[in-house]
């Protein structure tokens, strides 16, 4: 085999691991509606406030949106299909029910819609330790009022994304707002009203993501 | 004579059960996920917990009693959990429970159980002392002379409280009590450090503490309850 020759298998080759190696980019992601926490007594205001921001900021990035409802109402038929992946004994998930609705969520999203990657979104309270009167955590920072250090809970919004093989390929997490300051717990009347840290909770979690599908 | 009798009946009046309380069943202590892998601080509890209700002069059922009808009746209606969301279903939850005391009444002549359970809190401290639920520990932050020379730390740090709760057979609350055990985290250089989960609820002594504290007002507190 001539030199040239060998060069040119080689570099092909190498063309083609690399092209394997990258992931496809996404053009068409799913999202499923964003999951609240318990504590919530209306979750649906906050939940659908989220949801328009994620689609908006997405859409506004170039990506083609499945929008929530389409996606949940996938994966609702798959899990009455189960009839629920939770075990009635000891409410533990069980792996293999919950492994068969999302396999196919996932390929009913693939097929029907051309999705590349799912995403799913869930507001989640996290505990916080905080020094010097300010609490930081996911990228987000709040004044504590009184009390220098010690701990406290907060709201951060958590985005998942999915390749179409089921490969978790992204999570981005985003500070929203504490849920208590010292000793007053913030009002839930009070929760989810400031739309510049609700915007920035969403940018915190999903801006690498866009970053890293080349749409920012 | 008189003062012979006046001594026995102090002495029968010291260790005698409650009137209306004689017989208490207990369940196994619940302990938080992150220790559920360590029987031992559960079997330490248990046993603690029996052994003090027995000195105070209770006559205990043993926590397999309880458990077995407990899990018959679960079984008996399929569970009581939403498949769904995994979520308790609290119409179920309760037939159980009633019919738990129905049971533990009808066939142990049990008068009230006594559940128990250790809950993650927040204790707030002042420099290097941690007081909460009677219990006392230092938290490693500066106190004394190092607190007056550098400033005094105060917040609140993550601790580890035993919570007991009797109620009647017919469900009502008798007694509710509350031990600390001892801090689940330590302030170390300014910083919260969590201790290793397997390094807690194994100090005899203070795990005893725990249970006593948590116990000890339990005769006091039903003798004063005012009848029906």
């Amino acid at each position: 085999m001539s030199s040239a020759r060998f060069c040119c298998i080689y570099f092909a080759l190498v063309a083609l691991a690399g092209a394997r190696a990258r992931p496809s980019p996404i053009k068409t992601i799913a999202l499923s509606p964003v999951q609240a926490p318990d504590g919530l007594e209306d979750p649906a205001p906050a939940s659908a406030l989220f949801d328009s921001l994620l689609a908006a900021e997405l859409g506004q990035a170039g990506l083609t949106v499945i929008p929530s409802r389409e996606t949940g109402a996938i994966w609702q038929h798959f899990v009455d299909s189960v009839q629920g992946y939770y075990s009635a004994l000891t409410g533990e998930l069980v792996q293999a029910k919950y492994a068969a609705v999302r396999t196919n969520t996932l390929r009913a999203l693939r097929d029907r819609f051309r999705a590349d990657a799912w995403l799913r979104p869930t507001i989640q309270v996290v505990s916080v330790r905080f020094a010097g009167g300010e609490a930081i955590w996911d990228g987000a920072s709040e004044g504590m009022g009184g009390g220098s250090s010690g701990a406290t809970v907060a709201l951060s919004l958590v985005v998942t994304v999915s390749d179409t093989a089921g490969t978790d390929i992204y999570i981005g997490r985003g500070g929203i707002q504490a849920l208590s300051k010292g000793s007053n717990v913030v009002d839930r009347s009070k929760l989810f009203r400031d739309r510049k840290r609700n915007l920035q909770a969403v940018h915190l979690a999903i801006d690498s993501l866009l970053a890293r599908a080349g749409r920012t | 004579m008189r003062a012979t009798w006046l001594l026995a009946l102090g002495i029968a009046f010291a260790i005698a059960p409650i009137q209306g309380v004689k017989t208490i069943a207990v369940s196994s202590v619940e302990i938080p996920r992150e220790f559920r892998r360590l029987p031992r601080p559960r079997a330490r509890f248990d046993s603690l917990i029996s052994s003090t209700l027995r000195t105070k002069g209770f006559a205990v059922v043993p926590r397999e009693v309880s458990e077995s009808i407990w899990l018959r009746l679960r079984d008996s209606i399929g569970g009581y959990y939403d498949t769904y969301t995994g979520k308790l279903i609290k119409a179920k939850v309760e037939a159980v429970h009633m019919g738990m005391l129905r049971e533990l009444h009808a066939r142990y002549a049990v008068d009230a159980w006594l559940h128990s359970w250790i809950d993650v809190v927040s204790a707030p401290f002042t420099g290097g002392k941690v007081k909460w639920h009677g219990a006392e520990q230092e938290s490693g932050a500066r106190g004394g002379l190092g607190g007056v020379l550098f400033g005094t730390k105060k917040g609140s740090i993550r601790a580890l409280s035993l919570y007991v709760a009797l109620e009647d057979t017919v469900g009502t609350e008798l007694y509710e009590g509350v031990g600390g055990i001892e801090l689940g985290s330590q302030i170390d250089g300014g910083r919260f450090v969590d201790i290793t989960p397997g390094l807690l609820l194994v100090d005899e002594a203070r795990n005893a503490t725990a249970v006593h504290l948590a116990l000890d007002p339990l005769p006091t507190r039903l003798t004063s309850r005012p009848g029906p």
